[in-house]
C-alpha cells in the first residue's frame, strides 16, 4: 500500500501536466472554432449584404432605363411604368433583405437609410409623374402626356429625375463601402485575434513545458530526497536491529568465552522440562582459583576463553555449549544422541578440558569434575532445580577428589 | 538550479519568444498604408456649409481618412481660400475639395496644389482649371428653373393675371404696367452661381407662363394671331423681371435692396420676389415680414437656413429651392478617396435641387436634406 502511494505521489506531477496541455488544446480548439466561425458569419452576412445592394443597385439601373427611353420618347410609356412598378417592387424585397441582416454598423445603416429615402422619393416622383400623364393623356397620346410637363420632358427629367438617381446610386454606393470597410476590420480584427492565438498557445506551450520540465525537475528531486531518507531509515533500523540484537545477545551470552549464558540456557530448556527426555551434563575446572591467584585474573580469562574455543571446537556440533558460571560449563546435548552416547561424549570433554593449554606462552593443565544426568520429562520443576542437582553429583565429585564425572541419579 | 543550467533555459525561452514574435511580425509585416488626408474648404461660415463640413466629415470617417475643414469668411473671399490652399500644400494633403469664391484668382494656388500632385475636386461650382477632376454641384440653371415653375404657377394663377389673360388681349408688358405683378430678382454677389440661377430662373419662368398659356388656349401675342418666335416671346415677357437690382453679399444688404422696391414707386406691381442664395433669402424675408407683405408677395428663396424654414413656416416665404449640401460633401469626399487611389470618377455629378414648401416640408426627402446627418 505504501508503495501504490509512492508511485501515486510520483505521477502527480505528470497527470497535472497531462490535464492542463488537454485543458490548453480544449480552449486552443474552442477559440479556433470561434474565430472560424466568426469568419464564416462575416463572409454570409457580407455576401447577403452585397447581394441585396446589387439587386436593388441593378434595380435601379432598370428603372432608370426605363425612364430614359420615356424620356427620349421611345417605348410604351405604360409598359414602362409597369415594369417600373416590378423593378421597385424587387427594390423594396431587396430592402426587405438588407434590413434583415444582423449586425451592420450604425454608419452602414445610416448610408443605407439615405439611399431608401432618396429611392422612395424616386418611386413615388415617378408614380406622381405617371399619375399626371395619364390624366392629361387618357388616351394615350404621347404628345398630351408630354405637354403636362411643360412640353420639356429632357428639363424634367435633368432637374427632378436624374438627381435622385446618381445620388441613389452615391448612396448605395457608399454603403457598399462601409459594408467592404466594415468586413474588411472584422476579418482584420479575426485574423488579429488568430495571430494572439497563435502567440498565446505558443507561449502557453513554452510556459507549459518551462513548468513541466520544472514539476519534472522537483519530482525528480523529491524522489531522491524520498529514496534517500528511505535509505537512511533502512540504515537506521538495521542499525537499531544490529543493536538490539547485540543487546538480546549480550544478555544470553558470556561476554568473555563467547558462549551462552545460564539465562540463555533457561530459555532453551524451560520450555523442555514437562516434555523432553534429553542429556545434559555439567562440568568444572578443578581448583582453578589457583590459577587466579598464581598468573592473574587476565591470564585466568585467556585460559577459559582457550578451553571455550577448544570446547566449541571440539563439541559445537553434538551439544549446545553454555558457560553458566566463571568457569563451569553445561553441555545440552542434542535430541539424536543417545545415553550411551552422551557418556562417552562426557568423558571425551573430560578429556579435552583436562588437556593442557598453551596460554600466552604458557601450558597450562588442570583437571576437572563434571556430572551428566540423563533427564526425563517431569524431572524437574524447573532449570534451577535442574542445575542444583548436576551441581550437587558435580561437588560430591569434587570432595571425593575431583577429575572424575558423577551421574545424578534419579529418585 | 545551477547557472549553466538557468542560461540554457533563459536561452529556450528567449528564442521561442523571438519565434513567436517573428512569426506574428512576418504575418503582419505588411507596411500599413498612409492614412489618405483630404482638405474640405468652403465658402462662408453659414448652415449650408456647415451641411458640407457634415457630409464631408461622415464620408471621411466611412472611408477611414483624415478631413482638414476650412471655411472662408464670405461667398468672395478668394484671398482665404488660397491661404487654405497652400496650408494643405504644406501639410502634404491628398486631395482637395473646394467650393470656389473665385475662379480665376485661384488659377495660382490651383496650379501649385497640382503639381504638388494633390486631386482638386469643386464641389458647388466648377473653375475653369484644367486639372479640376469633378465637380460635385446642383445645376444652378436647373435650380432657378425648378424655382421658376413654381414662381410662374404662382403669378398665373393671381386673380390680376387671370383676369389679363382671359381677356383674350393682354400683352406682357400690358400687365406690369398695369401692376398685375413683377417679379423681383434679389440676386448674391457670387457671380458663378447667382448669375446661372437667375438666368434659369427667367427662362423657365417665360417657358411655364408660355406654356401654361397656350394650355388654356389664351392668347397672349395682343390679338396679332400671329405666333410669335421664341426670341420674341422672350422679349414680351422680359419686362416682368426687375432683375438690375444691386447684388448683395449680406442679409442686410439684401434687406435694404429689397427695402428700396418695396418702399418705391413700384412696389404695388412686385407679386414675386426671387432670392438666390441663403443671404439674400433672408434679407428679402425680414423685409417682407416687416412691411406685412407675406402672403401678398410671394417669395422663392434658396437653400435651407434655419431662419429660413421658420420663414417657410411662418408663410413669409413661399418655397425654398434647397440644394443637397450635405452630399456634396459626403461624394465630394468619396470621390476625392478614389481619385487618390487613381479609380475612375464621373466628370460630374449633379446632386439636384428640391422645392419646399410648407405642403412637402415634411416629405421622408424633404426630411432626410434638411436633417442629413440625424436622419
Amino acid at each position: 500500500m505504501a508503495k501504490a502511494k509512492k508511485k501515486n505521489t510520483y505521477s502527480t506531477p505528470y497527470i497535472f501536466a497531462a490535464i492542463l496541455l488537454a485543458v490548453i488544446y480544449v480552449i486552443n480548439t474552442l477559440l479556433v472554432e470561434r474565430i472560424y466561425w466568426g469568419n464564416s458569419q462575416v463572409s454570409q452576412q457580407t455576401q447577403k449584404t452585397m447581394n441585396s445592394i446589387n439587386r436593388m443597385n441593378g434595380e435601379l439601373q432598370n428603372v432608370n432605363s426605363n425612364v430614359l427611353h420615356v424620356v427620349a420618347g421611345i417605348g410604351d410609356v405604360s409598359q414602362a411604368a409597369a415594369d417600373a412598378r416590378l423593378n421597385f417592387h424587387n427594390i423594396h424585397e431587396a430592402m426587405d433583405d438588407f434590413e434583415n441582416v444582423e449586425g451592420l454598423s450604425d454608419d452602414a445603416k445610416k448610408r443605407y437609410r439615405h439611399a431608401k429615402a432618396i429611392i422612395n422619393t424616386y418611386n413615388t416622383r415617378l408614380e406622381e409623374f405617371q399619375a399626371m400623364w395619364n390624366k392629361a393623356d387618357p388616351s394615350g397620346n404621347g404628345k398630351l402626356g408630354a405637354q403636362a410637363f411643360g412640353g420639356d420632358m429632357n428639363a424634367l427629367y435633368t432637374q427632378d429625375i436624374y438627381p435622385l438617381q446618381v445620388t441613389a446610386q452615391e448612396m448605395l454606393q457608399g454603403t457598399i463601402e462601409i459594408v467592404n470597410r466594415d468586413t474588411s476590420k472584422k476579418m482584420a480584427a479575426n485574423a488579429k485575434r488568430s495571430y494572439l492565438l497563435m502567440i498565446m498557445m505558443l507561449l502557453v506551450a513554452v510556459l507549459g513545458e518551462v513548468a513541466i520540465f520544472f514539476i519534472a525537475r522537483r519530482a525528480k528531486k523529491a524522489r531522491l530526497e524520498l529514496e534517500e531518507r528511505e535509505r537512511n531509515l533502512a540504515e537506521v533500523d538495521a542499525k537499531l536491529k544490529s543493536t538490539r540484537q547485540k543487546a538480546n545477545d549480550l544478555a544470553v551470552m558470556n561476554v568473555l568465552t563467547g558462549m551462552k549464558n545460564r539465562y540463555a540456557l533457561d530459555n532453551d530448556v524451560s520450555d523442555r522440562l514437562e516434555s523432553d527426555r534429553f542429556n545434559i551434563a555439567v562440568f568444572d575446572m578443578d581448583n582453578f582459583r589457583s590459577i587466579n591467584d598464581t598468573y592473574g585474573y587476565d591470564f585466568g580469562d585467556e585460559y577459559l576463553a582457550t578451553v571455550s574455543e577448544k570446547l566449541k571446537e571440539e563439541f559445537g556440533n553434538v551439544a549446545e555449549i553454555y558457560n553458566i558460571t566463571g568457569n563451569e560449563f553445561c553441555f545440552l546435548f542434542n535430541k539424536e544422541i543417545s545415553e550411551s552416547q552422551a557418556m562417552g561424549i562426557v568423558q571425551n570433554i573430560q578429556a579435552v578440558m583436562s588437556s593442557p593449554f598453551e596460554v600466552l606462552n604458557l601450558a597450562v593443565q588442570l583437571p576437572c569434575s563434571g556430572a551428566v544426568y540423563h533427564y526425563l520429562p517431569g524431572d524437574c520443576l524447573n532449570v534451577n532445580s535442574l542445575l542444583v542437582k548436576l551441581d550437587t553429583a558435580m561437588r560430591s565429585a569434587k570432595m571425593n577428589g575431583g577429575n572424575m564425572i558423577n551421574t545424578v541419579v534419579n529418585i | 538550479m545551477d547557472k549553466s543550467t538557468s542560461k540554457k533555459l533563459f536561452r529556450s525561452v528567449a528564442v521561442c519568444a523571438l519565434s513567436a514574435t517573428m512569426l506574428f511580425s512576418g504575418s503582419c509585416g505588411k507596411p500599413k498604408e498612409d492614412k489618405v488626408t483630404i482638405a474640405v474648404i468652403t465658402k462662408q461660415d453659414i448652415s449650408f456649409w456647415g451641411e458640407v463640413k457634415k457630409g464631408a466629415e461622415d464620408a471621411g470617417r466611412e472611408l477611414g481618412c483624415d478631413i482638414i475643414y476650412n471655411v472662408a469668411t464670405s461667398d468672395n473671399d478668394y484671398a482665404s481660400q488660397i491661404e487654405f490652399i497652400n496650408n494643405a500644400i504644406n501639410d502634404k494633403v491628398d486631395a482637395i475639395v473646394i467650393a470656389p469664391n473665385g475662379n480665376k484668382e485661384l488659377e495660382d494656388a490651383y496650379q501649385r496644389a497640382s503639381d504638388a500632385g494633390i486631386k482638386l475636386i469643386n464641389i458647388n461650382s466648377r473653375s475653369d482649371f484644367k486639372d479640376i477632376i469633378t465637380c460635385i454641384s446642383s445645376s444652378d440653371t436647373d435650380a432657378g428653373a425648378v424655382a421658376a415653375r413654381h414662381s410662374a404657377e404662382v403669378v398665373l394663377n393671381s386673380t390680376k393675371m387671370r383676369e389679363k389673360f382671359s381677356s383674350g388681349t393682354a400683352q406682357a408688358k400690358d400687365i406690369v404696367e398695369t401692376g398685375s405683378g413683377a417679379i423681383l430678382i434679389i440676386g448674391h454677389t457670387a457671380e458663378a452661381t447667382a448669375e446661372p440661377r437667375i438666368e434659369g430662373y427667367e427662362k423657365e419662368c417665360i417657358n411655364q407662363m408660355i406654356s401654361m398659356a397656350q394650355k388654356d388656349n389664351i392668347d397672349i401675342t395682343g390679338g396679332s394671331g400671329r405666333q410669335p418666335s421664341q426670341a420674341e416671346l422672350e422679349s414680351m415677357f422680359e419686362p416682368f423681371f426687375i432683375d438690375d437690382t444691386q447684388r448683395c453679399s449680406t442679409v442686410d444688404a439684401a434687406y435694404d435692396e429689397t427695402m428700396k422696391y418695396l418702399t418705391g414707386k413700384d412696389a404695388d406691381k412686385i407679386l414675386t420676389i426671387f432670392a438666390t442664395n441663403t443671404n439674400t433669402t433672408l434679407g428679402v424675408c425680414k423685409a417682407v415680414q416687416e412691411k406685412e407683405m407675406a402672403g401678398k408677395i410671394h417669395v422663392v428663396g434658396f437653400n435651407s437656413d434655419e431662419q429660413e424654414i421658420n420663414y417657410l413656416r411662418s408663410g413669409v416665404a413661399d418655397g425654398l429651392v434647397i440644394q443637397n449640401p450635405y452630399t456634396m460633401g459626403y461624394v465630394g469626399v468619396s470621390y476625392a478617396n478614389k481619385a487618390v487611389d487613381d479609380n475612375a470618377i464621373p466628370a460630374a455629378l449633379d446632386t439636384g435641387v428640391t422645392y419646399v414648401s410648407a405642403d412637402n416640408l415634411n416629405d421622408e426627402y424633404v426630411q432626410l436634406l434638411l436633417h442629413p446627418d440625424t436622419y
